[in-house]
């Protein structure tokens, strides 16, 4: 039965070698991955990096990026009460609170209004030349109401506020439009907080800016626990609400960690009980974790090379595909158990070397063909996992041989009443080779694939949310209580130059003042709202000259409704000095500090086209969302980003991908197997598609959807049910290697399939799917590898 | 016990000056109880707006009216007829019948005058506290504040605002920069004989 093992194998010196290679190769890969954190390597958590390239505008990702991660860093703390002398009171000391705690970068509390003084002295420059769209078209037809409204406001309290600019401004326009052209806030200035009354509540607002990464667990936590004790020691009529990413992630990774702590634990307790009773030495079962350590270390140093950013999700997936390599060791242990007397731990690793390397050869297969898609995610998944796997075979036939103890262990104890065990069960259970099985099968085969086809496809981003509802319904309230723009839907708007760019957006807001008319948004907020075109900033300079202040003019008509003549003279030497300005242009703008929100807008110069952001505030529903992506449809220089609805389509396109994709990877590895099994390959085959066909029944009948993480799942029970199958059909169905298929199957169920048991929906749908599949596989291997199948 | 009581005079006016928000609430209680409890406020103003650039004042007349929702209708009827609505949604103005002009209360800057015109006829010292400092007297028959802004957008335009009255505010003086002002003296719709 056995050939002698090659010199290569069994030589001491040429084993010293192999483990030296390897573990130079292991200390590079170590060292490099140190080297590339110490750089500031950064893992990548955004999902629209997951979609293709050419999907992906670069401006959009910019402008995305730009709300987003301003949003992302920040922490907004609005404490309220009913009385306003007891929320200032408690709106301070929940200030000295934070501020206190140094944990925060810069912590906004009351602000002095100087931006905003700052920004009307310094639009003041510019105050004949900008004008609203309707104030233009009033000049242009010389309107008369202009001086009665005009008068109107000078003979009210308004007075106050228009007086001392009266000559500058007799019109009062460039108050007006200045009203109109600063970005709306609910907030007002009260004793230097920024205020708002709503619903009876007097509510201060708190701006946190946080000193570290919000996704830093440490720091997390203890900004959770600090909000935590301000709210229970805030006076009981004081309500503090506060939202910011740093919050769900601080929840998120609480939750990951209770989990991993239980689920978790009880996995790695569970497999360390299983290997233990089964091999009896510590030294075995860690031996039995160093492929997989191995593997995961090479294919991370290699990812890192590789590309620039590695997604989260790549290591997440990646390193439980990896998993499946906790099969090679466990193979090899198995096969010294049953190894002929005196063999070595070279001849036994030669004895399973075909197998060993058929299972890595159809596993990488079937990646190379993830690897030809253009998703990045995929394509990173898939080198992660090949190059994984590829370490973790190399570890085996390096490390093992030399590691693993010369003596044989004889077959008694628990291992030995296993064998006889799984033995006994083997010979009883039905093969396709009987009729009645061959039917049953069929049977349920067809049934299973009909249940498949008919499963519910979700692709909602409510998958990836982990969020407590308690948490959800307090962003809910502070988005309300703020009335701020929405960073997860606004319009990108293209052009070719930046006085195009505002061209274009002020053509575009038009549209979007009839909504607001229509009362489906509640406002917009644009560049252009301050920054007219130029063109239109000398034409309305023009208009003044010609209406305002000519001989006969609306001045002159103003000041005879005033009784004083001589108010025209002081107003029109006033225009004559100043109205020389040249036209505001964007980024005298933007250096201002209260041009602070249009500079997040602003995106500028993106490969040579012009970008900017129209933000959007108070989208009132469903119907709203369908007007404004109607209205970006009919413009192509006009793109509405709705985040939810891309992140949607992302999970979408990956799972028709990977689907589509998984019914490749069969037929690679169908290809690669006729090599060798000839007509007989199907039945190596036959399990895991058998199984994973079960699975997804078995989820329809659960009631379950079928997701990404469902399609991720099956790619796992295809790599574990290809090497149950091909081990087991290159031993021959010997008992020892049934042994290890079942241990290798039972620590996979512990690691992956108590994942079920988890309440965050990816990892429960993979784990579930896992659950399922894992035990199918390992019912379903038998089957159809029979002994009087060989080849 | 005269030790005692002087010096919890003594820590009472302590934390008077420590707390100047609510140094002023025996005087504003005063005043509170001195005005008419009339609600909802209507009557007739007269507005004289001094500008140091003009020679002459810009006078104007008309009547108000503070609904009970706390909206603020200030119609001028001379020498031009407009109409302006202080509300909590924002400031309307209506000429010859239609709406010339409006700015939202979202609009940077435009709601803090219609909220202190408003909190200043209801006489609602709560919300006036939180825009300003208030130092006044209380005499026999007269009251008299002073109200310096708190808050530094607001004392970018005023300088300090006057309110005289007794049983009734009757006149609001806004001071602004370059000593320029303006005057509202106010007379209610139903003065009462003793008036």
């Amino acid at each position: 039965m056995s050939l002698p093992a090659p010199p290569i194998l069994t030589s001491r010196r040429a084993q010293y070698l192999g483990l030296a290679f390897w573990l130079l190769v292991l200390c590079t890969a170590g060292a490099s991955i140190l080297h590339k954190f110490q750089q500031g390597y950064q893992f990548d958590s955004n999902l629209l990096a997951l979609l293709p390239a050419t999907e992906q505008d670069p401006a959009q990702s910019l402008a995305a990026e730009r709300l987003m991660g301003a949003a992302d860093d920040q922490l907004l703390v609005i404490v309220g009460a009913k009385d306003a002398a007891l929320s200032l009171n408690s709106a301070e000391r929940v200030l000295r609170q934070l501020e206190s705690s140094k944990l925060f970068a810069r912590v906004e509390g009351p602000r002095k209004n100087q931006d905003l003084v700052g920004a009307q002295q310094f639009l003041e420059r510019w105050r004949y030349q900008l004008l609203s769209p309707a104030q233009s078209q009033q000049l242009q037809r010389a309107d008369v109401t202009l001086v009665n409204d005009a008068l109107g406001r000078l003979y009210s309290p308004l007075a106050a506020l228009i007086g001392p600019k009266l000559i500058q401004d007799p019109l009062q326009l460039h108050f007006l439009w200045q009203m109109q052209a600063m970005p709306k806030t609910p907030f007002e200035p009260r004793q230097n907080w920024l205020t708002r009354q709503i619903e009876g509540q007097s509510q201060r607002l708190i701006r946190v800016h946080l000193k570290y990464s919000p996704y830093a667990y440490g720091y997390q936590q203890q900004v959770a626990d600090l909000l935590h004790q301000i709210r229970t020691e805030a006076d009981s009529d004081t309500q503090v609400l506060a939202s910011g990413l740093v919050l769900h992630a601080a929840y998120g990774a609480r939750q990951a960690r209770q989990e991993i702590s239980t689920i978790g634990l009880g996995s790695a307790l569970g497999i360390l009980l299983l290997l233990g009773l089964c091999f009896a030495r510590l030294r075995i079962i860690l031996l039995a974790f160093l492929p997989l350590a191995s593997g995961v270390l090479l294919a991370l140093a290699i990812s890192m090379q590789f590309f620039e950013k590695v997604h989260l999700i790549t290591l997440a997936f990646g390193a439980s595909l990896v998993g499946v390599a906790i099969d090679y060791p466990l193979h090899f242990f198995c096969a010294r158990r049953e190894t002929l007397a005196g063999d070595s731990p070279a001849q036994s690793l030669f004895r399973i070397l075909p197998a060993l390397s058929l299972g890595l050869a159809s596993s990488i297969a079937a990646y190379s063909a993830q690897a030809m898609t253009p998703f990045p995610g995929l394509r990173q998944m898939a080198l992660f996992s090949a190059v994984g796997l590829l370490g973790a075979w190399t570890t085996v036939i390096c490390c093992l041989p030399l590691l693993t103890p010369h003596t044989t262990e004889p077959s008694r104890g628990f291992y030995g009443s296993l064998v006889t065990a799984l033995c006994r069960w083997l010979r009883r259970w039905p093969t396709i080779e009987q009729g009645r099985c061959r039917w049953i099968l069929v049977a349920l085969v067809s049934v299973a694939l009909v249940a498949a086809i008919n499963m519910n496809r979700q692709d909602d981003l409510r998958l990836l949310q982990t969020s407590p509802p308690q948490l959800l319904e307090e962003d809910a309230r502070v988005q309300n209580i703020l009335g701020a723009d929405h960073p997860g839907q606004y319009f990108v708007i293209r052009a070719q130059s930046a006085q195009l760019l505002l061209q274009r957006e002020l053509s575009f807001s038009r549209e979007l003042q009839r909504l607001q008319q229509q009362e489906l948004i509640r406002g917009y907020n644009a560049v252009s709202s301050v920054i007219l075109p130029a063109a239109m900033q000398e034409e309305n300079l023009r208009l003044q000259r010609q209406q305002i202040y000519a001989e006969g003019g609306l001045l002159d008509l103003l000041a005879e409704k005033m009784g004083l003549p001589t108010f025209a003279d002081q107003a029109r030497s006033q225009f004559s000095q100043n109205s020389q300005a040249s036209p505001l242009l964007p980024r005298q703008w933007l250096q201002q500090p209260a041009g602070e929100y249009h500079r997040r807008l602003w995106l500028g110069d993106v490969d040579g086209h012009y970008y900017s952001i129209i933000g959007l505030s108070g989208i009132q529903n469903e119907a709203a969302l369908e007007t404004l992506r109607a209205l970006a449809d009919t413009d192509t220089a006009v793109v509405f980003v709705n985040r939810a609805d891309q992140i949607s389509q992302v999970l979408a396109t990956y799972r028709q991908q990977l689907t589509q994709w998984l019914l490749l990877a069969y037929a690679l590895v169908m290809g690669l197997l006729i090599f060798r099994y000839g007509l007989n390959s199907w039945r190596v085959l036959a399990a895991p598609a058998t199984a994973s066909l079960v699975t997804l029944a078995c989820l329809q009948w659960l009631g379950a959807p079928f997701t990404l993480f469902h399609a991720l799942a099956l790619l796992l029970i295809l790599g574990i049910g290809l090497d149950a199958s091909i081990f087991f059909t290159e031993s021959r169905c010997s008992p020892h290697t049934w042994v290890a298929i079942s241990l290798s199957s039972a620590t996979t169920l512990l690691a992956f399939g108590l994942l079920a048991l988890s309440s965050t929906p990816v990892l429960q749908f993979f784990g579930q799917t896992v659950f399922i599949g894992i035990i199918s596989v390992w019912l379903f291997t038998p089957c159809f590898v029979t002994p009087t199948a060989r080849t | 016990m005269k030790v005692a009581s002087s010096i919890c005079a003594v820590l009472l006016t302590a934390i008077c000056w420590l707390q100047p928000a609510h140094a002023d609430k025996p005087l504003l209680d005063g005043i509170s109880k001195r005005l008419q409890p009339s609600s909802p406020q209507s009557g007739t103003f007269e507005q004289r707006k001094f500008l140091q650039i003009l020679p002459l004042p810009l006078a104007s007349e008309g009547t108000f009216a503070l609904s009970e929702e706390g909206e603020l209708v200030w119609t001028v009827t001379a020498p031009v007829h407009s109409q302006l609505t202080f509300g909590k949604e924002g400031i309307t103005q209506m000429v010859d019948g239609k709406e010339s002009w409006s700015v939202g209360a979202d609009q940077a800057g435009a709601s803090s005058l219609g909220n202190i015109m408003r909190a200043l006829l209801s006489a609602d010292w709560s919300v006036l506290q939180e825009y300003f400092h208030i130092r006044g007297e209380l005499n026999q028959d007269s009251w008299k504040l002073g109200l310096t802004p708190a808050e530094s957008g607001l004392s970018a335009a005023i300088v300090r605002v006057d309110l005289q009255g007794n049983h009734y505010l009757r006149q609001i003086q806004l001071l602004e920069h370059n000593g320029d002002r303006t005057e509202i003296s106010l007379t209610p719709a139903a003065v009462p004989l003793d008036q």
